[in-house]
């Protein structure tokens, strides 16, 4: 185990080190600790198979602009915040692909297996949520990916997205009542069915 | 604040529905990351690494935008003004499409003071001016890439681009220009460090550009066509070896697209979905972009063979004249070591700006830079 490893290193130091010394050991460290985080951070964003490029994407980006990462700020709020921009970089390109695009069948996100009864109602399970956050437009669904999964606290939600922590609140507010409300609608059928009239 | 000091400032009833949905959506599972994904990054990382190493040349020292300089530079302007009108009275005299003993020193007298080349001047379209200043530029640097016309035509180049990386006008002449100009920049980078922030614009526009699934093409709207994503796959392999980090990731989308548009038995389709090619130029532009940009991919090499191999078996002779196919053939096989073959179609291939297929959008300049480029190695 090199040095930079070593479990009591803080990341916040590791990242000094990577900013002051250009130390591609620490770096190391800080990749193995956080892509899984990032990519879930993706995942629950909307990516569908495309999660592991963003993931490098937001690294080399940390990296290239580790002059700008100040030792007193949280690493993983500078992780998010780079990650933030680079799910919305994403999300411009895909919005200027899909004028008059015509859909292409895409990747599946897990590899075909076969599967066992409880393994089905993993993966219907996992569709149920994912459709569920598919309810959100990005401002709600980034509240809920970094509050109810990440856990951060409101502050630091505000830091990454730019907006006052009163903003995140109502966010938060309006997303949850959101889904409750697609919930209700979809185990009493069709929330379309209003519209269909 | 959290989520859990939230949830208790509501009432009873949205408290427990909330706090449900809540626990319902961190039951979501995840995928795990690939074993490759950790050495990925730092394959990246370190190869940003390298690059923030090396020193940079460039190619205007700051005098060269000193006040001074930019008056002795306008009085310069007006001799020549008078300088380029006698050439033109004089080009105009002579014939365009008069063979000269040597293409490459052909090629050099076409340029203009700005160190670009007009296709127009030798019966092509002026819209194509960026791309065919790359090609010429390429051209030239084949015999010495330390010229004064390939110095001037470099800085033709980077003037060439717009704020956001483009090359050329809008619309579909531009992919074409963004291809081949940014194709010329990361080919002459190791000579002219000076052209990187200009390639580093041009792969992020590249990169910009790409499909989702990882293609590229003329036309909003489509998930890419063969021969754009091959030279776009092309560069993005020469300048990811030059130190563009972000190169890579577009790079491996787009060998992956290219692979999709293969079949098994060595032919291509031009869009994915659509009925084969029995184009010559797209199938060795892709075997080319297999055995270059893919060689450190497990697999795309022998792809790129199995193309060859149907391509060994035809003849281009009685067809008409084509430049672009002709060039694709012998980069193709020389990339697959088929010396002979590639020799074969060099030595059939006599550039006739006329009669070319390409001879309207990028006449002579087209074809004899093309005919230059087959022989450069």
């Amino acid at each position: 185990m090199t040095r930079a490893a070593d479990p009591a290193i803080s990341d916040e130091e590791l990242m000094v080190r990577v900013r002051e010394q250009n130390d591609q050991d620490a770096f190391a460290v800080l990749v193995s600790r956080h892509q899984q985080n990032l990519l879930n951070y993706f995942v629950r964003s909307g990516v569908q198979y495309d999660g592991e490029d963003l993931v490098q994407q937001t690294f080399l980006r940390i990296f290239r602009y580790r002059n700008r990462y100040v030792p007193s700020a949280k690493f993983t709020t500078f992780l998010l915040l780079v990650a933030r921009q680079v799910w919305l970089d994403e999300l411009r390109k895909r919005k200027r692909r899909e004028r008059g695009e015509v859909p292409m069948p895409e990747e599946p996100v897990d590899a075909p297996v076969q599967q066992d009864v409880s393994d089905t109602q993993h993966v219907e399970n996992r569709q149920d949520v994912l459709r569920l956050l598919e309810t959100l437009p990005d401002g709600l669904r980034q509240v809920i990916v970094l509050g109810v999964f990440e856990e951060r606290p409101y502050a630091e939600i505000g830091r990454i997205l730019g907006i006052p922590e009163g903003t995140v609140k109502s966010r938060m507010f309006h997303a949850l009542a959101r889904m409750r409300e697609f919930l209700q609608n979809d185990e009493s059928g069709s929330p379309m069915k209003g519209k269909e009239k | 604040m959290t989520i859990s000091e939230h949830l208790n400032e509501f009432s009873s009833g949205d408290r427990e529905d909330f706090l449900s949905l809540v626990n319902r959506l961190r039951s979501l599972s995840m995928p795990a990351v690939s074993p490759q994904l950790t050495d990925r990054i730092l394959a990246a990382v370190k190869c940003e690494a390298e690059r923030d190493e090396t020193p940079s040349r460039h190619f205007l020292p700051s005098a060269f935008s000193s006040y001074r300089f930019r008056k002795w530079m306008s009085r310069a302007a007006i001799l020549v003004l008078l300088l380029a009108l006698a050439a033109s009275i004089l080009w105009k005299s002579g014939d365009p499409t008069s063979p000269l003993p040597n293409d490459l020193d052909w090629i050099a007298s076409l340029q203009e003071q700005d160190g670009s080349w007009s296709p127009s001047r030798a019966g092509g379209c002026e819209a194509y001016r960026p791309a065919l200043t790359a090609l010429a530029a390429l051209a030239l640097a084949s015999r010495d890439p330390a010229s004064d016309t390939v110095q001037s035509a470099c800085r033709a180049l980077i003037s060439m681009q717009q704020n956001d990386g483009s090359f050329g006008q809008k619309g579909r002449v531009q992919s074409y220009n963004q291809s081949i100009t940014a194709f010329a920049l990361a080919a002459l980078l190791p000579t002219h460090n000076g052209l990187r922030p200009a390639l580093e614009k041009a792969v992020n526009r590249i990169a910009y550009e790409q499909t989702q699934s990882g293609g590229w093409d003329y036309e909003d709207g489509s998930q890419g066509n063969t021969a754009l994503t091959a030279w776009n796959v092309r560069m993005l392999s020469l300048a990811e070896r030059q130190g563009i980090a972000e190169a890579r990731l577009p790079l491996r989308k787009g060998l992956r697209w290219l692979r999709n548009v293969m079949h098994d038995n060595g032919t291509v389709v031009y869009h994915r979905g659509g009925q084969i090619s029995q184009s010559e130029s797209l199938r060795a532009l892709t075997a080319h972009a297999f055995l270059t940009a893919g060689a450190s991919f497990d697999g795309l090499p022998l792809l790129g063979k199995r193309i060859i191999r149907e391509l060994s078996s035809s003849s281009s002779e009685s067809k008409p004249a084509d430049s672009y196919r002709d060039y694709a053939k012998v980069i193709a096989f020389r990339a697959a070591g088929e010396r002979t073959e590639a020799d074969t179609v060099r030595k059939a291939w006599h550039p006739n700006a006329k009669a070319d297929t390409w001879g309207e959008i990028g006449g002579r300049l087209y074809s004899a830079s093309l005919f230059a480029l087959a022989d450069a190695r």
